[in-house]
């Protein structure tokens, strides 16, 4: 055998046992923008959380809520647990862990097939692709959904997520998945809110532990004696999971899950819509300019959207998922090097909140007159666009004839003069 | 073997045709399909025969003799391919002027104007919008009813698209109806099939258009006239509102 052939042999053993070595399994990445954000709230410049911080919260989210791969949910004692109004087990298991099917054609792993590459497998908005996208994939931590039919600080409905996957969102870079199965549509959903949950009571335990000025808020004795140089056993974290479960449980239960039941009770009713606001009404006309007057008067809509509805009025503007950081302070949006360490942190450069353009007939939730009439009525969660309470639902269905008009204005609407001083101020 | 394997005689391996004018697409792939191949073998055969008859071993005392310059033969192999191009070249040019040229036409007041369009289909990274004429009747009003992912289109009659693009180029493409039409953005296009059956298929995106490319699919639903109408009602009904004060 002569050298060339064994180094020929060596070489192609090494290229074809390239890529052999497993990929370690996904791990949920810890919130540590929040982290950053409550050291610069609580402690003097400069100085960071002790270590056990991380572990401690990284241990707690762990027991409750497992892994990517083996997904896992709180339960609560007593016959009525509220979780399974939530969520099932079974869609978790469905939508979580590596792309694959299972020997009888079940399909795994549908939240990483079709999500994960924008929204990360966190849910935490920072995939592979977000830095490219315009707007960025959203965040699911904050629990802030835009697009729904509950009134604002409430999550959205099984109906409306489902909605959001069905429809995808005009405008942006969220996709149609009408093509999927229902149970794997059903699946997504839940898994959404299983990290949403995750996410908000992430949020929350950081929170809670950054205000306790360095005092750690679980007996931290279980885990230091089993993290001693190695990793802790199931034993252990499910004993530090029961305590903590005791002490802080009771905050999870009342504060995040609780908003999350019997969600489709507390839906915006739409009422009727008066017969004017169908285009070929007689009285259409009439309405779409009263809705008008609104616009430029008791709505004061010409604020953000511009004088003529191009979305060119106050642009400044950012949306709550970058307010979250850069309202702290020493954050200026215009300097990144104020913010380096928030960017090194997880962040993306922040960019300002755009109002709609409202002449090109495409609304991200949706441009059927019930879509826009829960726009106006509810806001818009996590942007400047509040809900309307000093508007009667018949002024509502005026703005929504006005603003569906406004594309096919040439024809539709006569333009008045605007009154400009009134604008410019 | 050989012609089996270059061209399979059911349709070439693509999914049965839909429409007249995919069988004549059929026919013109096949024709040319089976005319390459029959070029092929003929000339590997005169290839393999000339290595054969004029080896070496079986003609020891012959010496290969090098020229160039043969002015008839390449009259012949020039004039022979020209032929046949100029052959399909008309060939097809009836089915490209259907296919491409000659929008469908409906009479109106004894006068035969071009078929308006059934409905608009805008192509977005990464997706497929289909707007239906509203109540109106009209496309691109307020009311146009809208849906993403999914169209449906009546069988047995001619149906006019209106292409446009949202972002990027595009392909709008329908293999079982033989349709492909490049979709490029600032440009109106159109497009027009006639299904003979019902069917369920799969529209496709057939430019590549961006990282999303792979999932830019729809759903093709070809039903019977009464069945769309139904479609189309039950559409609008989803989404008007609720009116109040309508007889």
């Amino acid at each position: 055998m002569s050298l060339r052939f064994i180094i020929l042999l060596l070489s192609l053993i090494v290229c074809f046992s390239a890529g052999c070595q497993k990929t370690p399994a996904p791990e949920f990445r810890l919130n540590a923008v929040e982290l950053l954000k409550q050291e610069r709230l609580n402690l003097p410049a400069g100085q960071h959380f002790d270590p056990s911080y991380r572990l401690e919260i990284g241990t707690l989210l762990h027991s409750l809520f497992g892994t990517p791969n083996e997904p896992r949910f709180p339960m609560f004692a007593g016959d009525e647990d509220p979780a399974q109004d939530i969520l099932s087990l079974e869609n978790l298991g469905m939508a979580a862990g590596p792309v694959n099917r299972d020997p009888a054609g079940k399909p795994n792993g549908l939240y990483r097939k079709h999500c994960a590459q924008c929204h990360g497998v966190s849910g935490d908005g920072r995939g592979p692709t977000a830095e490219f996208l315009n707007p960025y994939p959203r965040d699911f931590r904050l629990g802030k959904f835009k697009f729904k039919s509950t009134p604002l600080r409430q999550p959205p409905t099984n109906q409306d997520l489902r909605n959001l996957l069905v429809n995808g969102i005009p405008g942006t870079a969220m996709p149609s998945f009408r093509r999927l199965p229902d149970a794997e549509l059903q699946a997504l959903v839940d898994y959404v809110k299983y990290l949403t949950i995750r996410g908000q009571y992430e949020r929350y335990l950081i929170s809670e532990l950054a205000s306790l000025d360095g005092q750690p808020l679980l007996d931290l004795d279980l885990i230091k004696v089993s993290f001693a140089g190695t990793a802790p056993t199931e034993k252990a974290r499910a004993k530090f999971a029961d305590q903590a479960f005791t002490i802080v449980g009771e905050g999870l239960f009342e504060g995040i899950v609780y908003r999350w039941l019997k969600l489709d009770k507390k839906s915006t009713p739409i009422p009727p819509a008066p017969a004017a606001v169908a285009a070929t009404d007689v009285a259409h006309l009439e309405l779409v300019n009263q809705g008008r007057e609104l616009f430029y008067g008791k709505g004061n809509c010409l604020q953000c959207h511009g004088a003529v509805g191009m979305g060119d009025g106050q642009v400044g503007n950012f949306d709550d998922w970058t307010n979250e950081w850069i309202k702290t302070s020493g954050v200026d949006p215009n300097q990144p090097a104020t913010y380096q360490e928030f960017t090194a942190a997880g962040v993306l450069p922040p960019r300002s909140i755009r109002p709609r353009n409202l002449h090109v007939s495409m609304f991200r939730g949706g441009n059927h007159p019930n879509d826009l009439y829960l726009r106006i009525a509810n806001g818009i969660e996590g942007t400047p666009m509040p809900s309307s309470a000093t508007l009667t639902p018949d002024e509502i269905w005026a703005m929504v004839a006005y603003v569906r008009a406004l594309p096919f204005q040439q024809a539709a609407v006569t333009v008045k003069p605007v009154n400009t001083q009134t604008i410019s101020k | 073997m050989a012609a089996w394997e270059i061209a399979p005689l059911d349709h070439c391996g693509l999914p049965l045709s839909l429409s007249r004018a995919g069988d004549t697409i059929d026919h013109l792939f096949n024709g040319i399909h089976y005319l390459a191949a029959a070029i092929l073998l003929g000339t590997g055969l005169v290839l393999g025969w000339v290595l054969w008859r004029f080896d070496h071993r079986r003609n020891p005392q012959r010496k290969a003799a090098y020229f160039h310059h043969n002015t008839r033969l390449e009259i012949i192999w020039s004039i022979i391919p020209a032929f046949i191009l100029v052959f399909l070249a008309f060939y097809q040019m009836k089915s490209w002027s259907e296919n491409k040229m000659d929008r469908p036409t409906v009479m109106v007041n004894g006068e035969a104007i071009p078929q308006l369009p059934l409905l608009l289909v805008k192509a977005k990274q990464f997706g497929w919008e289909f707007h239906y004429p509203g109540p109106d009747g009209k496309l691109e009003t307020q009311d146009d009813l809208y849906i993403e992912n999914l169209m449906v289109v009546p069988a047995g009659e001619n149906v006019v698209l209106q292409l446009e693009s949202r972002d990027v180029i595009h392909s709008f493409c329908v293999p079982e109806l033989r349709l492909k039409q490049d979709i490029v953005p600032g440009m109106v296009q159109f497009s027009w099939f006639n299904a003979r059956q019902p069917a369920e298929v799969d529209i496709l995106c057939t430019e590549l258009c961006g990282w999303g490319h792979y999932i830019m699919n729809a759903d093709l639903k070809i039903v019977p006239r009464p069945e769309f109408d139904r479609w189309i009602a039950e559409l609008t009904v989803a989404q008007e509102p609720k009116y109040a004060n309508r007889e």
